[in-house]
């Protein structure tokens, strides 16, 4: 059946959970922004549901990364590592198909 | 929803009068206090604390698809605001450039949970030059949209055109928002309490908002007419790449289930296209109404207040966007009657 726009109070724990851990990884700071959505992909070839996280290290620069699996079953170790802070960055008018 | 700091999206086309409105908006004695995100300063005329300009910036979760498009640069400005002190402003207003999109706009406050548990998106206000928006229909893509997209249109500038042409324009803005209504408006005079606090979003109240939702569709049996009727609606000239809308409606109760599938299916692989849906569904061996409404691939419905005895039990469901072959969909449609469960 339809359900509603509002998240499941587990759903935005889990956001939460995967913020954290995004700071923590990339050294951001505690007021960064960092962006966590799941994402229904209808896509041949995606899982349905997937979960995608940007986040700013100044205005003008975006990263971007994705966990192929829900909110709720992320981990830890589905962060990428700290290193690949550079190779995240989102590109011009590039296609975030990573 | 009722703690929620309210978002208003005011959008239009360049010259349409989005920053005459939001300058009414800000000096008007109505006790709110406003946070403004605009993209470009325009002529703003108020000296006002809590005025932020943020560059437009679209982050493309897949592969460049629409439905999974938000604005970045709206995600790291109300992430800020919000993290200022609590009671600073009571409502927030988005003002879009006029080339803007609207539907990215729309999709961050829904697709962003920690936005979605602190706002709610009041309302995609759409500013119209009445003078020129046939000519912008015509020639741009973003000019459909901020229409289709309104849950409001201020109808602007009536007085550079006939009563004529505008009974004209109006029909020419129903046939692609039959939903919308339209407020004319001078210098974007119009009344604030009907603009503002308008619940454009909320899956409560989408019946009470067009009170003729249920008014069956000119042609169908049942149809009465008033000043809300789109006969002849203008919609003479309009290609399939072009923006419209279209009504499907039944009165054969449906099967939930199927009906709930079919939708979910429709906006996820047809999300492009449908830029939003409303609908209340008549389900058989429910006394209560189903309602959902959909920005490209969000779809949200529920069971709604009871019909009411004297109410005619009837479903009835408007799609706004590209490609929308009416017959197919009433065939998809009706193929969730409950009488083939």
């Amino acid at each position: 059946m339809l359900g509603r726009f509002e998240r499941p109070q587990a759903q935005v724990q889990g956001v939460e959970r995967v913020q954290r851990w995004t700071r923590e990884r990339f050294g951001l700071a505690e007021d960064a922004t960092v962006f966590v959505a799941e994402v229904a992909c209808a896509l041949p070839g995606c899982p349905p549901l997937e979960t995608v996280v940007g986040f700013w290290t100044d205005d003008a620069t975006r990263h971007h990364f994705k966990v192929f699996k829900p909110v709720d079953d992320v981990v830890n170790e589905d962060i990428p590592p700290g290193w690949l802070r550079d190779a995240l960055r989102a590109q011009a008018d590039a296609e975030c198909s990573c | 929803m009722a703690d929620k700091i309210p978002v208003t999206v005011l959008t239009g086309y360049l010259g349409a009068g989005k920053t005459t409105l939001l300058n009414r908006i800000l000096s008007e004695d109505h006790g709110r206090r406003y946070a403004v995100i605009v993209n470009e300063f325009g002529e703003i005329g108020i000296d006002h604390e809590l005025i932020v300009d943020s560059d437009e910036e679209l982050f493309e979760m897949n592969n460049g698809c629409i439905c999974c498009t938000v604005r970045g640069d709206l995600i790291r400005t109300m992430h800020a605001l919000l993290g200022r002190v609590e009671g600073a402003f009571d409502a927030i207003v988005v003002e879009t450039t006029g080339l803007a999109d609207p539907g990215p706009v729309a999709q961050t406050f829904f697709v962003d949970p920690v936005l979605h548990s602190r706002v709610s998106l009041d309302s995609v206000t759409t500013v119209v030059d009445a003078k020129h928006i046939a000519l912008r229909l015509a020639d741009s893509r973003e000019a459909q949209e901020q229409i289709a997209f309104a849950d409001q249109i201020v109808l602007n500038k009536t007085e550079l055109v006939s009563s004529d042409e505008l009974d004209r324009v109006e029909q020419r803005l129903r046939a692609i928002n039959p939903l919308a209504p339209i407020h004319r408006a001078h210098r974007s005079r119009v009344p604030l309490d009907q603009v503002l606090g308008r619940g454009g979003f909320d899956l409560d109240r989408i019946v009470s908002l067009e009170p003729d939702f249920l008014n069956p569709a000119s042609g169908e049996p049942g149809h009465t007419h008033d000043e809300h009727c789109d006969h002849g609606n203008g919609s003479d000239h309009i290609h399939d790449h072009d923006v419209h809308s279209i009504s499907l409606a039944s009165h054969v109760a449906m099967n939930a289930e199927k009906v709930s599938a079919w939708l979910t299916r429709l906006t996820r692989t047809r999300g492009p296209d449908i830029l939003r849906s409303k609908g209340i569904i008549d389900v058989k061996d429910d006394d209560r109404r189903l309602v959902f409404q959909s920005v490209h691939m969000l779809l949200e419905g529920d069971f709604q207040r009871r019909w009411r005895p004297d109410e005619p039990r009837y479903s009835r469901l408007v799609f706004i966007g590209r490609h929308l072959d009416r017959d197919a969909l009433q065939a998809e449609f009706m193929a969730c009657a409950a009488m083939h469960a």
